[in-house]
């Protein structure tokens, strides 16, 4: 491997890591700083999937990994974020739904 | 005792047959790790989602304990333990990468890296937990509470079992037993750390971000 390849992986790698430093400082200051109206609850599980993707692609390496493996991984990201942003804007419905 | 850093004979010659070289990369379309990793992989993280489900559930029929829990909690414990494991996670990659190209030592560097993190994790863990006990919360102070623990000690296990693994694969590692085309046990024990960090990135914000 030439150094030229190895340099470019680095810094995905790198970038990668910043990318999700970043967004983790950008919750941080909606926990502190903003009430969780449902754009905010969106917002947030938007996020999620973000760095989800970013950890199973860039930093785990599964981009190129047989598709089962990478989609059952995505799917995890894409699932649970919806599963909680419904579950936090309608606690109401899911209250009901629960109830014995 | 020194450390092989440059391919060896029996490397150079599988590459030749195999018109390959050494790469950053995963090697393309296969399973990374032992199919049986991804199994455990997928049993822990289903464990999981089934607590975060039970949350959100627990959460509806008690809007006001839930509402208030997480402006108690330490929102900056949570912020740098997530940091600690983005970190982790980039370190245990940086080593994945260092394997692949028979950079032992390098290896061993960012692998020393990751446990340092997962340390860090533990004492910020531990330092959060007598912040709670201080100010007058604990497993049994409301449902929120005894939640939180309850996950959160959970990852936590789930921290101590990934920092033996990490180990034991460094300790393989300094004794030779990966090259850059045979690597699958540090490889699984990668897959099981970038697991423990992706729970994470769920449990932060159910946990300190979303009120």
């Amino acid at each position: 491997m030439d150094d030229k390849e190895k340099l470019l992986s680095d810094t995905l790698l790198r970038r990668a890591w910043i990318v999700l430093v970043v967004l983790t400082l950008g919750s941080a200051l909606i926990a502190e700083s903003v009430d969780p109206t449902a754009g905010v609850v969106i917002a947030v599980c938007l996020v999620v999937a973000i760095k989800g993707q970013l950890v199973i692609d860039r930093l785990m390496g599964l981009r190129h990994a047989p598709p089962l493996i990478r989609g059952l991984m995505l799917a995890y990201f894409y699932v649970l974020p919806v599963l909680i942003a419904l579950g936090l804007i309608f606690p109401e419905q899911l209250r009901r739904l629960t109830t014995l | 005792m020194s450390r092989i850093e440059k391919p060896g004979a029996d490397a150079v010659t599988a590459m030749l047959a195999t018109d390959s070289k050494p790469t950053l990369e995963p090697a393309s379309r296969q399973t990374p790790a032992n199919i049986a990793v991804w199994v455990l992989i997928w049993a822990e993280v289903t464990e999981f989602a089934l607590f975060f489900m039970a949350f959100l559930v627990v959460r509806s029929h008690n809007p006001e304990l839930f509402a208030e829990g997480p402006t108690k909690l330490n929102t900056w414990a949570g912020v740098i333990n997530t940091l600690l494991l983005l970190s982790s996670s980039y370190c245990v990659a940086r080593a994945m990468a260092a394997i692949r190209i028979r950079k032992v030592n390098r290896c061993l560097r960012w692998l020393g890296a990751t446990i340092g993190c997962g340390l860090g994790y533990c004492a910020v863990k531990v330092w959060e937990y007598q912040w709670n006990h201080a100010s007058g919360f604990d497993s049994r102070t409301d449902i929120f509470y005894s939640l939180y623990y309850y996950l959160t000690l959970n990852h936590l296990l789930h921290v101590l079992v990934g920092m033996c693994a990490i180990g034991w694969a460094g300790l393989r590692t300094y004794w030779g037993h990966f090259t850059p085309d045979e690597h699958e046990g540090l490889e699984g024990a990668a897959c099981y750390w970038h697991m423990i960090d992706l729970v994470w990135i769920i449990i932060f914000p159910l946990l300190y971000v979303m009120r």
